[in-house]
C-alpha cells in the first residue's frame, strides 16, 4: 500500500466518523436533555477572561443557532471527505472538530475526539505534500506511532495498578458502565480465573501492540485484535464513536508497517 | 528499510517526548484556555485507575414538602444494536458522567474542604442543571437537592459524600 493510497483511506474513514458523529450532535441539539442542562450562556463563562475576540467567535460559532451551523458544515465536509478526500475538507473537519470540543469544556467524547483530532490533522498535513513526499510520510507516521501510542500507554498505565494486575479491574468497570452489563459478563469477569485472565488479555493486547509497526501480518493480526475490542467496549460502555475514529487510523498503520 | 520510507529521526524524538509525557505525569493544564484545547493532547489513559469514582445523586421534594428517596441521577441506559452507528443519549450520558468528574475534581483541588466554594463555577452551575433535569424525569418535583458520593467496588468501608448541596426550588 503506498503513502497516497493510505492517506485515502484514511480519509475516507475519518469522513465516515465526522457523519456519524454530526448526525448525533444533530439529534442532541434538539433534545430537551441536552439544551436544558448544556445551555451556552452557562458553558461560555469558561471564555472569560480569554481576549473579547474569543468570547465573539464563541458566540456566534456555538450558541443555538451557530451550533447548528458547525454542524451542518462538519457534515458537508465530512461527505466530500468520503467521495474526494482533500486538504481542505480535513482542516474544516478539524477545525470544526476542535471547536464542538470547546464547546463542550474540552471533550465530548474524551478519547474519540482525540483520535479525531489526530487523525485530521495529520492527515490534513499529509495532504499538503506530493504524492510519497517526505511530509505525506510525516503525517503518515506520526497517525501510525500515535495510534500505537495510544495503545501501549493505556497498556503501561493499567499494569501499574493492582486492581489490573489481580484481574478485579473490569469487574469493577462494570458497575458504573453505562449500560447494563449482561449477567453471564459480570459473572465471567468476576470469576476466580476468567477475571484475571481477562484483565491480561487487555494487559497483553495493549502492550504488545508496537509490534504492529515492525510486520505487515503482525499489523493485521493485532488490528483483527483491535476491532472486535472497540466493539466490545461499545457493547459493555457504549463507546460507539471509538470504533470509527481508531479505524481511520489503521490504513496509517498499516502503511507504517509496510514501509518500515 | 528503504531510506526514502525510514522514520523521520525528528518524528522520533517528537513521539518519545509525547510518550514520556503521558506514561510519567498526568500533565494539569494551567489556565482555562488550555484546558478547553485538552483534546488536542490525549494522555491515552483508559480506564487505568479505577479508585472512587464520583457518581451523581439526586432527590426530589414534592409539592407537600415530603422528599423522596436519593437515587443515582444518571440511569443506565437500554442496549441497541443500533447505537453503534447512532448513540446520542449514550454520549450525552458519557458527557454528563464527565462533568461529575470534572466536578469533584474542582472539589478535590480546593485547599480546604469548603463545597461552598464551587458553586460559582461552571462545573457545578451545570451539574445543579442536571440534577434537575433528572429529578423532574421522576415525576411530583417542587424542589431538588443533589450530592456527589465517591464510591468505589473495590474498597471496604462505604462510600463517602463530597459535596450535598442545598435544596434547590425547580
Amino acid at each position: 500500500m503506498g503513502a497516497e493510497t493510505a492517506l485515502e483511506w484514511v480519509s475516507r474513514l475519518i469522513g465516515v466518523a465526522l457523519v456519524l458523529s454530526s448526525i448525533e450532535h444533530l439529534r442532541l441539539s434538539r433534545a430537551t436533555s441536552f439544551t436544558g442542562v448544556w445551555a451556552w450562556r452557562i458553558v461560555r463563562r469558561d471564555l472569560e477572561g480569554l481576549p473579547g475576540l474569543f468570547r465573539t467567535a464563541g458566540d456566534r460559532l456555538l450558541g443555538r443557532f451557530g451550533l447548528r451551523w458547525l454542524l451542518y458544515a462538519r457534515l458537508l465536509v465530512a461527505g466530500w471527505l468520503i467521495v474526494v478526500p482533500a486538504p481542505v475538507p480535513l482542516a474544516v473537519g478539524f477545525l470544526t472538530t476542535l471547536l464542538l470540543a470547546v464547546r463542550f469544556r474540552g471533550a465530548f467524547n474524551g478519547g474519540s475526539d482525540s483520535m479525531t483530532l489526530i487523525v485530521l490533522g495529520s492527515a490534513f498535513v499529509a495532504s499538503l505534500g506530493e504524492p510519497d513526499s517526505t511530509l505525506m510520510k510525516i503525517g503518515l507516521w506520526y497517525l501510525g506511532v500515535q495510534v500505537v501510542a495510544s495503545y501501549f500507554i493505556a497498556g503501561v498505565a493499567k499494569i501499574g495498578h493492582r486492581s489490573w494486575r489481580t484481574g478485579r479491574a473490569l469487574s469493577a468497570f462494570l458497575t458504573i458502565a453505562v449500560y447494563e452489563p449482561p449477567g453471564w459478563a459480570q459473572r465471567l469477569l468476576s470469576g476466580r480465573f476468567a477475571g484475571p485472565l481477562a484483565c491480561w488479555a487487555v494487559l497483553g493486547f495493549e502492550l504488545g501492540f508496537p509490534l504492529a509497526m515492525f510486520h505487515p501480518v503482525a499489523c493485521l493480526s493485532l488490528i483483527g485484535v483491535a476491532v472486535p475490542f472497540h466493539l466490545a467496549n461499545f457493547g459493555l460502555f457504549g463507546l460507539n464513536r471509538f470504533v470509527f475514529a481508531w479505524a481511520a487510523a489503521y490504513p496509517a498503520l498499516y502503511w507504517c508497517a509496510v514501509a518500515g | 528499510m528503504p531510506a526514502g520510507d525510514a522514520i523521520p529521526l525528528e518524528l522520533i524524538g517528537f513521539c518519545a517526548v509525547v510518550a514520556a509525557l503521558a506514561l510519567f505525569r498526568r500533565v494539569h493544564l494551567p489556565g482555562r484556555g488550555l484546558y478547553l484545547l485538552r483534546a488536542l493532547l490525549p494522555s491515552w489513559r483508559f480506564f487505568d485507575d479505577f479508585g472512587r469514582a464520583p457518581v451523581l445523586w439526586v432527590r426530589a421534594r414534592d409539592d407537600g414538602g415530603t422528599f423522596g428517596a436519593w437515587s443515582r441521577a444518571l440511569q443506565r441506559r437500554p442496549r441497541r444494536l443500533t447505537h453503534l452507528l447512532s448513540n446520542p443519549e449514550v454520549n450525552l450520558q458519557l458527557l454528563n458522567g464527565s462533568l461529575v468528574q470534572q466536578l469533584a475534581r474542582e472539589i478535590a483541588a480546593l485547599e480546604e474542604p469548603d463545597p461552598d466554594r464551587v458553586t460559582d463555577s461552571v462545573a457545578y452551575t451545570l451539574t445543579r442543571r442536571l440534577a434537575r433535569e433528572c429529578a423532574l424525569e421522576r415525576g411530583d418535583c417542587a424542589a431538588f437537592q443533589f450530592k456527589i458520593r465517591l464510591e468505589s467496588p473495590l474498597e471496604a468501608g462505604g462510600a463517602v459524600d463530597v459535596l450535598v448541596s442545598p435544596t434547590y426550588e425547580v
